[in-house]
């Protein structure tokens, strides 16, 4: 049974420019024809399904996984999590295996309660869940959501295929006068 | 763990002209944004990305300083912007039967190590206001070719 108590239940709401919503669930709206506000509720994900549900101001319904509803705060979370090299220590651990806290502990000089801060860090950005496995809890880390991270140089990617695009532009205008 | 961003296209230019347009400041406003940029190894230069009231997005200011600057062949300068620090952007023209091939690079991306704590010091120079400014900076620009 997974068990995230730190993300049940919790609705945020952001106001996010309307042409960043059209991109967000552009892939999702093949039947709606048009976005007509920019308020996104974001309810986080239901522990089991790994699925967050979202809508926008009741006009539309959407249900798609949480990790493509990305903002600027939990994209900030997710870049905070892994500015710790402790903590970029610990999504390693995880990759290998889901491991306890004593497990995750056993690697480092620091002591235990100072790894469980970490983990909550971690938990908070959504990075990694606790499982419950009889008496302890592991931790299960999930990379896909690094995604704000690939994000990230995408965005730069994008901005350099415009401007590599205006500079062919302007060298053809140049050329012609 | 650094990224780079490279990319190569065909220019049915000549070296020398594709180069005008890379290491000119009118031109670089032209295809990129306002700037004080010389074509001398040291220059420090800012490009200022202009407000865009419609996508909330206020400007942005990016640090720069020429650190090749070998003409028709070669520029490459740092770019600092926001909460991106120590990355670097890179011209390399070499000619080619039907003009000038360019092989763009903007390396330094650290994924892993997001420049210590220095990223996160100020709201200013956050990086969600460096990931909530990239795409308005790209509808700002989507706004004005169109």
């Amino acid at each position: 049974m997974i068990c995230d108590k730190n993300r049940q239940a919790s609705k945020k709401s952001y106001n996010i420019p309307l042409a960043t919503v059209k991109t967000l669930i552009s892939p999702l709206l093949k039947q709606a024809t048009e976005v007509e506000s920019h308020t996104l509720n974001v309810y986080y994900p239901a522990p089991k399904s790994q699925m967050s549900k979202a809508y926008l101001t009741g006009k539309l319904f959407l249900t798609y996984s949480s990790h493509m509803v990305t903002t600027p705060d939990h994209e900030q979370e997710v870049f905070e999590a892994i500015s710790h090299p402790a903590r970029r220590r610990i999504l390693d651990l995880l990759l290998e295996a889901d491991r306890s806290v004593n497990a995750i502990a056993g690697h480092f000089v620091m002591t235990r309660p100072a790894v469980s801060q970490h983990l909550r860090v971690l938990l908070d950005a959504g990075l990694v869940t606790e499982q419950r496995h009889g008496r302890e809890r592991r931790y299960h880390f999930f990379p896909e959501r690094l995604d704000p991270v690939r994000d990230w140089i995408a965005h730069y990617e994008r901005f350099w295929d415009d401007h590599l695009e205006r500079l062919q532009k302007h060298l053809s205008k140049r050329s012609k006068e | 763990m650094t990224k780079t961003i490279r990319r190569e296209i065909l220019i049915p230019q000549p070296r020398e002209q594709v180069w005008r347009g890379i290491a000119d400041s009118t031109a670089l406003a032209d295809w990129m944004f306002p700037n004080d940029f010389e074509p001398r190894v040291g220059h420090h230069f800012t490009f200022q990305v202009p407000p865009n009231p419609k996508v909330n997005f206020d400007g942005l200011t990016v640090r720069c300083e020429v650190l090749e600057c070998d003409p028709p062949t070669r520029l490459a300068f740092s770019w600092e912007a926001a909460g991106l620090v120590g990355t670097q952007v890179s011209f390399q023209l070499e000619p080619n039967a039907e003009g000038t091939r360019l092989l763009f690079e903007h390396s330094g991306f650290d994924v892993s190590q997001p420049h210590g704590n220095q990223a996160f010091k100020g709201a200013e120079y956050g990086w969600a206001k460096m990931l909530g400014q990239l795409p308005a900076v790209v509808t700002n620009l989507r706004s004005i070719t169109s």
